[in-house]
């Protein structure tokens, strides 16, 4: 299976147990990210790139949240994943996350068919919001 | 040295990291991380950082030397260069990125446009590892983590 499994004992309060993709061809970034997911009881899996992050889906794993990362490889490679996921049917909830704060950025990552934009770095109080509004619709 | 005095003085030196503005708000959000199970997760993902940060800077090193026309890959090291540096709350660092950035966007590169984000990358550095050294000796209980 592409990717790690990272959980923790369950932290906080969400009502349901949650279940993330952190795309980022950055470890570091990664790590940060698996962290505070981590600690609100989010089972969290990384994958580098868009190929890993394709055969998470293939394998039939079930999301309800992506992280994409917009500058992998290459400066577009989330834009591209986001449309590829969308394309094939993921209905996850998928947050990109970019250095760029211009509005410009923001539509190209929507148009894809991200939910949301935040620019980095991201924030927890932002990223708890997202996952309780998706905890709630559950 | 006296641990309430090295409370202190570590307290000191992490108030002049942000008064001197090497480091912003989104270095209280990594402290926020750290618990009984992580007691040391800010150094850790510090150091992390730190790693991941040199093997960029080679990497932009070289395309420097090789290729310093093709301003899209400088370009695209130097957001994954922010984009970390802005997380670990680097402030002057991701500053000295943004301008270097800009430049790629004017295709305007010299070296010592990259010069000076390599040494500010160092100065933090020392500055961070000179910190964790003397948070080391006061201990995880007794850190002083407030925001301000």
């Amino acid at each position: 299976m592409a990717g790690i499994w990272e959980t923790y004992p369950n932290a906080l309060s969400l009502k349901h147990k949650l279940r993330a993709l952190v795309v980022n061809d950055s470890k570091f970034e990664q790590v940060l990210l698996v962290a505070v997911l981590s600690r609100v009881g989010v089972e969290t899996l990384v994958a580098d790139n868009e190929k890993e992050a394709l055969e998470v889906i293939q394998e039939g794993v079930i999301l309800d949240l992506i992280i994409m990362d917009r500058e992998m490889h290459d400066l577009d490679d989330g834009i591209h994943a986001t449309r590829k996921l969308r394309a094939m049917g993921v209905t996850a909830k998928i947050i990109g996350i970019s250095t760029e704060d211009m509005r410009e950025a923001e539509l190209e990552f929507l148009n894809a068919g991200a939910d949301e934009y935040l620019t980095k770095p991201v924030k927890k109080e932002k990223l708890m919001s997202i996952l309780e509004e998706i905890d709630n619709k559950i | 040295m006296e641990h309430s005095n090295l409370k202190r003085l570590v307290t000191s030196m992490k108030q002049n990291l942000f008064d001197q503005g090497y480091l912003d708000e989104q270095f209280y959000e990594l402290e926020n991380l750290e618990d009984d199970i992580s007691p040391n997760f800010v150094e850790e993902v510090v150091n992390t950082y730190f790693k991941h940060s040199s093997r960029l800077m080679t990497n932009i090193e070289r395309a420097l030397e090789t290729n310093p026309g093709d301003f899209h890959k400088l370009d695209s090291y130097m957001q994954q260069f922010k984009g970390s540096s802005s997380s670990i709350g680097a402030s002057k660092l991701k500053n000295e990125c943004l301008q270097f950035h800009e430049k790629c966007e004017q295709e305007n590169i010299e070296g010592r446009s990259f010069q000076k984000v390599k040494s500010e990358h160092g100065i933090l550095k020392q500055k961070l590892e000179a910190y964790f050294q003397l948070l080391r000796q006061v201990g995880p209980g007794d850190r002083a983590t407030s925001s301000n």
